[in-house]
């Protein structure tokens, strides 16, 4: 047949052209309106440091060596003018004067009781020398032995384990040192106490009794301020040393197994901006119940952190005071590589993260990776294996995201 | 006058019957026919003698109950309705007699309706020419008088040269004087084209212009006479 | 049966395709007024009788804890009828079954109180060695509880067993949404109803409440009422009364019914629309082609009233036809629409109010399609002089000449295929009637469009609210505010990886008249487990020492600007009143809310820091064991689970929207076919003759097909840029009708709802070019030929 030109015959050029138009754009439509939509995602960064692993709970503040001052005679109490937080110093300040008015000391009983007494704190002064003896000696140990650790552990010649504990080793025959002084002094104030007691004079001319502070240190509680006839035993007076301070952290015995002696601790919040350092002195081997701040009832494990700062550093810092505490148990090497805890996402056996996959379309695409997770806490996880340093990782997945998913990034906070 | 040719037409013991409610009226019955290229036939027959049946068959519009037809080498009485309309199509010029122009198309795209889609067209322009009204062109039907539109008709007929014109009682609708132009212009085309025309009306003036004259009565040929002095239009009378 | 009646079946017959198409479209439209309209009145006169007959209060009240006397003092107030205290509190309930912890609210059972308890099954609690309670009807279905069963609650520590008694409903809880969610879970959270005594020993509230209502004499003093009643209360550590308004069960019900009834007229006005155009169209083409037997008749003496009878009979057949198939179906599915709404809300019975001012709509509807698309065929009629009508019908001379000129202008136009040609003037030649179909068709493209854009509306801001700014796992509530020690307990529990806590202060905001009762939330500033986004995801962050963040609706309601101080009264613990600045404005798609820095806040309530609650994520692997921790710690009154919270949002959403998308589909569809394929009849039948002639002329049967199938095919292009604009713009519509007070939606364009609409668009079209298909193969050419114009 001749060929023909009309465009009314079915299969004409311009036809066949319209159909592949309509075709085409038919597929066009579907492709564009049935594809995925680009999903919505914010991205942090794969960098490299070290995650610590850590335990947070608040705590309190506690002069370790405090002493209760108490009369040793019935008398008439002048006013105690002194107030919580005033300094005092040894044998100098005078804490406390009673007016003896019990004749009955002078009977041979009391005398006998009196004289006890007297031979009870000798002893303790002996004891308290022994302790003293023996507390040096360890110290020098100590001390000596540390020294060395310090200059292998320079050399990479011993593990850090062992350095921590010669350096804890080091710390405690210190602390034990100034409890063995403590003791000294708090015995030695016992026996000048005794002594004056035995040779008391109740005649009206004689002088008051008078009671003069045992240790260095400050005034920590007022137990009883007003003037007035007291009893023998009455507590007067809490005095204590501040710079043996000490925090003490109560934490759930599920976490406690994980905190190890000379572990750093971080002491935050307790009322100024500074952070405090301390190390875990010792981790009580019992614990307690104790009923929580949700009012469940716990097993807790008392936790004692030794400050780092002197004194001098922290004088706002008083006795018993609600303390942040940050128990460092574990840290990652410096050299590796950490994520955003946000970013990673389990089922049963493994982590995954999502990870972008530059490209220079409009909407690139997510690669789901497996990673090997190592030490995680609240912000960070250490990441052992899978990604690399610079990679971007997708915070927070959603729940729509797939492997190979098309994803639009947004940034919540430009900073 | 006859020509000795092959016909274009053959009509073996054509027969036509359909159903009416009850009975079945048989329109033809057993037609032997032949017509030839370039004869110019009038068929003639009162209402109800079967022409128009005739014509229908003839223009593949419709197919015989029994007997055969061929056109030439094809049996239409054996084709389906797809192979009759491309006979139909490449082959046929239908004239009706209420012109059946397509009313918002002008005279040229009402022509060109057809050349377009035939194999051999003329120039469409042409056809308006043959028969007079080259000048019309982008007139609408509406703009055109009886007469001129059965003309625009017949040229749209004849554009895609075809092989017979059949027209269906082209005078039926027009006065006398109207009537011969359009006749007229019938036989101009059939001078100058030398196409096979077939005319079926009750109008037995009109013979006079055919070389043969086919009388049709109650579905079968009664009279078939040969002219041999076919007139013009414009002689006839009615 | 005589001849005019025998003609008028014959006509309806002959036309019956049409019908079907009008009386269809006309029944969609009735029955979904129906439906709507059925559905409203039904839940309002429910409503309304649950509320009498159960005594539903006018104003409520939280408080810490009054003595019963106090009742007194408040029936003194001028205007209180009635005033009830009960003791209202949360409990965490373990479910054996389930790992999740389960909140519950407890209410106390008095005597004769407002929003008095209807029992469904069982009896009220008694006194005895066992706890007995009822509880409510969702939660038991939820849980599949029957009396009998026992339930574990931690109550004020102590772990108790509850057997259930009763299962119940109250007026005030027709809706149980759990404080701090949008919409209801009933698996996580329901009612248990307990005796007073056994509260009253749990928690030390011999002879005193902790939660008030009152009913008023006349509802509209409410405001005033108020203002005393929280006076009273203000010692008794009153938090604030609401009325009905701002109640949870109340407002969710209003607003509701507010959607149902935008619902009720968007819908019906589109079918109504689309019946009107068609009957419009395929009545003037009827009209139009019977002009000549009107003219016969109107010769015999016919008078124009009885002809113009005659036509009315016609239309009154099919509208009323519709109307009832409407209305039958109407009621039929909002016994359906009833059903769907008895998952969220609970009454003792539904009232079915069948009879009533619908119908009346209803005919009254049908009336109105009937008038306007009848109107213009009718005038024709009327106007039609006898001998005007025997003149063949032409062509309108002014779209032939038009177009004349232009292909005189334009040699593409002159080259034009006569087909196409012929396809475009017969579009032009009627633009009226063009255009309405076009504008038929675009309304089942805007459909389409509404549908399915709310589908991509609620996707983002359900992403936006739970994958953007809420990221933790679960918020835990304490029953009290706990100091923060609580925060590094929960952190040491196995299986946290991180927690941050958070302090809500229920708080009266002022400016100037402007009042607004909400909850200001305390943050850390390092909080990355629930953030402040708006809506183009860029986070507030509450300055340390600085003012409130709050949202612009929040903003909107008070009339303040950044910059601008409120007043902040403090409705806990010491009514304390304070000045704050306003730091910071942003957008978002949730009700009015303020926060401020937590450190801030403890400092101006001149609190130690103290936590209202905690959010947490957790390792997947350890989810059971920090379920059966979380049930077992007292403080603990509720916990809400923001993935849970997700998958229970995405189901019920879904469901309703993918319902609502599957028949808006079948609408649209059948708007389309209904106006498409009356277009290609009515061509069909006026230009039979024409289509029959060109078949004589040796056009092909497809050839012809093509010819009715461009017309169709042209006027559903052109609809599309019409219809979806107008689909977003009701999208608009509808968005801003929504915007309520608990919630605004976004404007999101997506590119899978054009597709959609395209699609469904396509496939119609597609079907009825079959359906055109058929229709054009039964040209019965010599038939059409013979017969006269």
């Amino acid at each position: 047949m001749p060929p023909v030109h009309s465009s009314t015959n079915s299969w004409s050029p311009r036809n066949i052209g319209f159909a592949a138009l309509l075709i085409a754009g038919l597929c066009a439509l579907a492709w564009l309106g049935f594809s995925e939509s680009p999903i919505p995602v914010e991205l942090g960064r794969v960098d490299v440091g070290s995650v610590e692993l850590s335990i947070e709970d608040d705590g309190e503040t506690r002069i370790r060596e405090r002493y209760t001052i108490t009369s040793p005679i019935t008398g008439k109490l002048a006013r105690i003018e002194l107030h919580p937080g005033d300094p005092i110093e040894k044998d100098s300040t005078r804490l406390v004067l009673i007016e003896p008015t019990d004749p009955s000391l002078l009977d041979a009983r009391s005398q006998l009781e009196a004289e006890g007494r007297l031979k009870a704190t000798q002893t303790a002064i002996e004891r308290a020398d022994e302790l003293i003896k023996v507390a040096n000696e360890s110290l020098q140990l100590a001390e000596h032995n540390f020294e060395r650790s310090k200059q292998l552990f320079s050399l990479n010649a011993i593990a850090r384990a062992e350095f921590d504990q010669v350096e804890h080793s080091f710390r405690s025959a210190n602390a034990e040192l100034r409890a063995a002084n403590f003791l000294r002094s708090i015995a030695q104030h016992e026996n000048s106490i005794a002594q004056a007691a035995l040779s008391l004079d109740t005649t009206p001319e004689s002088t008051p009794f008078e009671i003069h502070a045992p240790i260095d240190g400050t005034i920590l509680r007022v137990l009883h301020e007003d003037a007035g006839v007291i009893a023998p035993g009455s507590p007067l007076l809490e005095v204590g040393d501040p710079r043996e301070m000490e925090v003490q952290v109560d934490v759930l015995s599920t976490a406690a197994v994980s905190i190890r002696p000379n572990n750093k601790v971080l002491i935050e919040r307790w009322g100024s901006n500074q952070t405090l350092s301390g190390h875990v002195r010792r981790v009580e081997p019992s614990a307690f119940l104790k009923i929580s701040a949700l009012g469940v009832e716990e097993k807790r494990v008392r936790v004692l952190v030794d400050l780092d700062q002197p004194w001098e550093e922290r004088q706002s810092l008083g006795d018993g005071y609600r303390i942040e505490a940050r128990i460092v148990v574990d840290s990652s090497p410096a050299d590796g590589m950490f994520v955003p805890t946000g970013a990673l996402e389990s089922n049963a056996q493994s982590w995954f993260v999502y990870r972008l996959i530059p490209s220079s379309f409009r909407y690139p695409r997510v690669e789901r990776v497996e990673v090997s997770v190592g030490i995680k806490n609240r912000d960070f996880a250490q990441i052992t294996g899978g990604l690399n340093q610079g990679d971007s990782v997708v915070l927070y997945p959603p729940e729509k995201l797939k492997d190979g998913a098309k994803v639009t990034i947004y940034v919540a906070n430009p900073d | 006058m006859s020509v000795p040719r092959r016909p274009l037409f053959e009509a073996k013991q054509l027969s036509k019957s359909y159903p009416m409610g009850d009975s079945v009226v048989h329109a033809l019955r057993g037609i032997d026919l032949q017509l030839h290229e370039g004869e110019f036939v009038v068929i003639l027959g009162a209402s109800g003698s079967g022409k128009s049946t005739l014509l229908n068959i003839l223009g593949g519009l419709d197919t015989p109950t029994s007997g055969t037809l061929m056109f030439r080498d094809q049996d239409l009485s054996a084709c389906d309705e797809h192979a009759l309309t491309e006979f139909r199509r490449e082959h046929v010029g239908f004239v009706f007699q209420f012109y059946n122009l397509i009313s918002g198309l002008t005279s040229l795209d009402n022509v060109r309706l057809v050349t377009e889609i035939a194999n051999a067209p003329m120039e469409p322009i042409e056809a308006l020419r043959l028969v007079g009204l080259e000048n019309r062109a982008t007139h609408y039907p509406a703009q055109l008088s009886g007469g001129e539109q059965q003309r625009v008709a017949i040229a749209r007929a004849i554009g895609k040269n075809p092989s017979v014109l059949l027209c269906d009682e082209p005078t039926g609708a027009l006065d006398v004087k109207t009537g011969a132009i359009v006749l007229d212009a019938i036989a101009r085309i059939h001078r100058e084209l030398g196409t096979l025309v077939v005319i079926i009306t009750h109008n037995a003036a009109i013979a006079n212009m055919a070389n043969r004259v086919i009388r049709l009565s109650d579905g079968q040929i009664a009279r078939i006479d040969e002219n041999l002095n076919p007139q013009p239009a414009s002689t006839l009378q009615w | 049966m005589n001849a005019r009646k025998r003609l008028l079946i014959s006509d309806i017959l002959r036309l019956w395709k049409q019908g079907v198409a009008i009386v269809g479209l006309l029944a969609c439209g009735i029955a979904t007024f129906i439906m709507s309209t059925s559905t409203i009145r039904s839940m309002e006169a429910s409503r309304d009788q649950y509320y009498a007959h159960y005594h539903f209060a006018h104003a409520w009240a939280s408080l810490v804890r009054a003595p019963n006397a106090l009742l007194d003092r408040i029936l003194e107030i001028p205007g209180v009828t009635r005033a009830s205290g009960r003791i209202v509190r949360q409990a965490i309930l373990d479910f054996p079954n389930l790992s999740e912890p389960v909140t519950a609210r407890l209410v106390s059972i008095e005597t004769k109180s407002l929003d008095a308890l209807y029992l469904r099954k069982g009896r009220l609690p008694k006194l005895g060695a066992e706890t007995e309670v009822v509880v409510s009807e969702l939660f038991a279905e939820a849980h599949d509880l029957k009396l009998g069963d026992t339930l574990q609650a931690n109550l004020g520590g102590k772990r108790d067993l509850l057997h259930i008694v009763g299962i119940g409903l109250s007026p005030d809880s027709i809706y149980v949404v759990q404080p701090g969610l949008l919409l209801s879970d009933n698996r996580l959270y329901g009612i248990v109803w307990a005796p007073r005594e056994k509260l009253e020993a749990v928690w030390n509230m011999d002879g005193a409440f902790n939660h008030l209502a009152v009913e008023l004499e006349n509802p509209a003093d409410g405001h005033k009422i108020q203002t005393q009643i929280d006076e009273l209360l203000s010692n008794y550590g009153g938090t604030g009364s609401i009325l009905r308004d701002d109640q949870e069960s109340h407002a969710r019900i209003r607003d509701e019914l507010n959607e149902l009834r935008t619902m009720a007229f968007l819908a019906p006005a589109i079918f109504l629309s689309v019946t009107i155009f068609l009957l419009h169209m395929v009545f003037s083409r009827w009209i139009g082609q019977q002009r000549e037997r009107i003219a016969t008749l109107r010769a015999f003496g016919y008078r124009v009233h009885e002809i113009a009878w005659h036509v009315l009979q016609v239309i009154s057949i099919w509208i009323g036809a519709g109307v009832i198939l409407g209305v039958l179906i109407g009621l039929r599915f909002a016994n359906a629409l009833s059903g769907i709404y008895k998952e969220f809300f609970r009454f003792p019975e539904i009232i079915q109010v069948p009879f009533g001012w619908e119908w009346i709509g209803a005919v009254m509807l049908g009336a109105a399609v009937a008038a306007l698309g009848a109107w213009s065929g009718l005038k024709q009629v009327v106007r039609l002089p006898p001998a005007l009508a025997m003149q063949a019908g032409n062509l309108q001379p002014s779209a032939a000449r038009f177009l004349a000129l232009w292909s005189l202008r334009s040699t593409s136009v002159a080259k034009m295929s006569p087909i196409l040609r012929l396809v475009l003037l017969r579009m032009l030649a009627n633009p009226k009637l063009t255009l309405l179909s076009i504008l038929g068709l675009s309304l089942g493209v805007s459909l389409l469009i509404l549908s399915s854009f709310f589908q991509s509306t609620i996707d983002r801001v359900l992403e936006h609210q739970f994958s953007q700014c809420q990221r933790h796992d679960f918020q835990l509530t304490f029953d009290e505010s706990k100091n923060e020690s609580s925060m590094y307990e929960i952190s040491q529990w196995p299986g946290v990886t991180r927690v941050e806590g958070f302090r809500a202060v229920p708080v009266q905001l002022h400016n100037g008249n402007q009042r607004e009762r909400l909850t200001i939330l305390g943050l850390d500033p390092n909080a990355e487990l629930f953030r402040l986004l708006d809506t183009s995801n860029h986070a507030s962050i509450p300055k340390s020492n600085g003012g409130l963040v709050i949202t612009k609706k929040l903003a909107n309601k008070l009339g303040v600007c950044q910059g601008d101080f409120v007043e902040v009264e403090v409705l806990e613990g010491v009514h304390r009143r304070l000045r704050l600045p306003i730091d910071r404005i942003f957008a978002n798609y949730t009700g009015p809310s303020a926060s401020i820095d937590r450190a801030t806040l403890h400092e101006w309530m001149r609190e130690g820091d103290r936590l209202s609650g905690v959010f947490l994520t957790l390792d997947p692997n350890y989810r059971d064991e920090v379920y059966q921790r979380i049930k077992k710690t007292p403080v603990v009154c509720g916990v809400l689970n923001r993935q849970a919270t997700l998958a229970n949002f995405r189901e019920l959403l879904s469901r309703s929207t993918s319902a609502m998308r599957f028949i808006n589909a079948i609408f649209a569809a059948l708007i389309t076919l209904g106006v498409a394929y009356n277009s290609a009849l009515i061509t069909f039948s006026e230009r039979a003759r024409d289509l029959a002639t060109l078949r004589v002329l040796g056009y092909r049967q497809n050839e012809i097909l093509w010819i009715l199938l461009l017309e169709l095919i042209l006027i559903t292009l052109l609809a599309i840029p019409i219809g979806i604009p107008l689909g977003y713009t009701f999208a608009y519509g509808m968005i801003t009708s929504l915007d309520t007070d608990s919630h605004r939606l976004p404007m999101v364009f997506a590119p899978s709802t054009i597709a959609y609409t395209l699609s469904v668009i396509a496939a119609a079209t597609a079907v009825c070019c079959l359906m055109v298909a058929q229709m054009a193969s039964k040209l019965e050419i010599i038939h059409v030929l013979k017969v006269r114009e």
